[in-house]
């Protein structure tokens, strides 16, 4: 499997000291990869250098072989994302939103709009203004937009925000469907640690903006400890012995 | 250049969705209208109108480009800046494939077709009120000189739109951006009084630069000071586009 997305020694520093540094991982064809970490640790700030939201003070971030500082459009046309809250525009409605997204991708045929509507549940809320809905709605739109180019690496930045159980199930599957039959990646970041253990195959903890671990999801099952425990102790850095033996 | 035309089109469907735009629009065919009806009444009930009936069209643009145009300008260039930026729609672009630089260009062309469209409404209201109560032969002999004064105040209000898209630069607020316009106008007026010699460097000297179309067109005049706008829209525009590409979202 090729590499979709390539990082490597990311560094990014904000004003107030903070950020993330050192930062290297890649995701193949098809992976799902998940960004755990604690509030503040960086999980956003990676996810914002790679779409290019921040400027990046050092590293390089290439998608899909194209170098996003040096050929920023063709890197992220094949890049869907969704970061912090939906981005979207409330005096719109649902399908003038992606109308105007879709005039960026000459070569995705316009109907697809209707395809990504129907994917995401709000087919029938096409024509409705953005601004009445609801966070979760908003969540589902901002999914929307983030799929209709037909995207090779799929970044989401706390996906579950607002969806109620069932929106969050159907989340997972769509995700997994998308996964499975068009190899599309996935970088997703999220506080609930049962929902990536659930979607990802592979685990990037992330504490002070640095990667502490990374880590196969189905290994540290096989090992008998819970994802949740890992991460406490690879975050803490406690009950090492028992974690540095997986 | 295909993604600067997808870029400019997108801004352009924003801005005719705003309510703000609308409102805008309204006000100022309602200025135009107002001007009409006056010079009617004061036609009728005096003998003599307010303003000349074949400069009516110039008159409501002198009007509106002293205060209501511009006010137009840096309201809707800090709305598609600081605006998109405080309610985190612009991310809804920077995600895609345009270059930032792109964006900012789009984001003027857009500007440039907003203002164009409401120059031109205004003169065809105008224009149409002139005929109640004028001469028909003057008004028409005029028209030239209204339209090419119409069309020319679209580039000091550019300048006016180039100058405030650098300022939402430095804030994060809309508010804060006309705030910031609105002071900077205000100080250029004030220096003016203390130091007049400073005048022909000021921006705001600029604004009525399309009146030179009107009477008696002194192509040097014209010329020496389109240069001087163009010299503060190019470093205006320039510095925009740097702090717009390095800007942390």
């Amino acid at each position: 499997m090729g590499k979709i997305l390539e990082v490597k020694d990311l560094h990014k520093k904000y004003r107030n000291g903070r950020g993330i540094e050192n930062i290297n991982f890649d995701i193949l064809t098809g992976e799902i990869v998940g960004l755990l970490g604690p509030n503040g640790s960086g999980k956003t700030t990676i996810m914002k250098s790679i779409t290019g939201l921040v400027r990046i003070d050092n590293g390089t971030v290439r998608i899909c072989g194209h170098d996003l500082s040096e050929n920023f459009e063709d890197a992220i046309r094949c890049t869907g994302c969704l970061i912090e809250t939906p981005s979207v525009i409330g005096n719109m409605s649902c399908y003038d939103n992606l109308k105007l997204i879709s005039r960026f991708y000459n070569n995705i045929n316009p109907e697809r709009i209707d395809v990504v509507l129907q994917m995401t549940g709000l087919a029938k809320y096409s024509k409705d203004k953005v601004k009445n809905f609801s966070l979760g709605m908003k969540q589902r739109l901002a999914i929307a937009m983030a799929i209709y180019q037909n995207p090779k690496l799929v970044i989401l930045d706390e996906p579950a925000n607002g969806l109620d159980i069932e929106g969050s199930k159907e989340l997972r599957k769509i995700i997994s469907e998308l996964s499975k039959e068009f190899m599309i990646s996935f970088l997703i970041s999220s506080h609930l640690i049962y929902e990536i253990e659930m979607l990802c195959d592979k685990i990037l903890i992330i504490k002070d903006g640095i990667i502490v671990d990374t880590c196969i999801v189905q290994d540290v099952k096989n090992t008998g400890i819970s994802l949740e425990d890992y991460f406490i102790d690879k975050v803490n850095g406690s009950n090492k012995k028992s974690i540095d033996s997986i | 250049m295909n993604t600067i035309i997808a870029g400019t089109m997108n801004e352009t469907y924003k801005i005719f969705k705003r309510k703000k735009f609308i409102f805008l629009f309204s006000i100022s065919m309602l200025v135009a209208i107002a001007a009409s009806i006056i010079n009617i009444v004061t036609g009728n009930s005096f003998g003599v109108s307010l303003f000349k009936n074949s400069t009516l069209p110039v008159t409501v643009l002198n009007l509106m480009s002293s205060i209501l145009l511009p006010l137009f300008v840096i309201l809707l260039t800090s709305d598609l800046f600081s605006g998109e930026l405080a309610d985190n729609s612009i991310v809804m672009s920077l995600i895609r494939p345009i270059t930032r630089s792109k964006i900012y260009i789009s984001k003027m062309l857009s500007i440039a077709i907003s203002i164009l469209v409401l120059l031109m409404a205004t003169f065809v209201a105008s224009f149409i009120a002139s005929f109640f109560g004028g001469n028909l032969n003057d008004i028409i002999s005029r028209l030239p000189d209204n339209l090419i004064s119409y069309v020319s105040a679209l580039i000091p209000l550019m300048l006016v739109a180039v100058i405030t898209a650098f300022a939402a630069q430095l804030t994060r607020s809309g508010s804060l951006t006309i705030v910031i316009m609105i002071l900077a106008s205000v100080l250029m007026s004030v220096i003016t009084v203390f130091s007049p010699e400073i005048v022909s460097f000021l921006p705001t000297t600029y604004m009525t630069w399309y009146q030179n179309f009107y009477s008696g067109v002194d192509v040097t005049v014209v010329i020496n000071e389109l240069l001087y706008i163009l010299a503060y829209g190019i470093i205006f525009m320039f510095a925009g586009t740097y702090l717009f590409e390095q800007k942390d979202i």
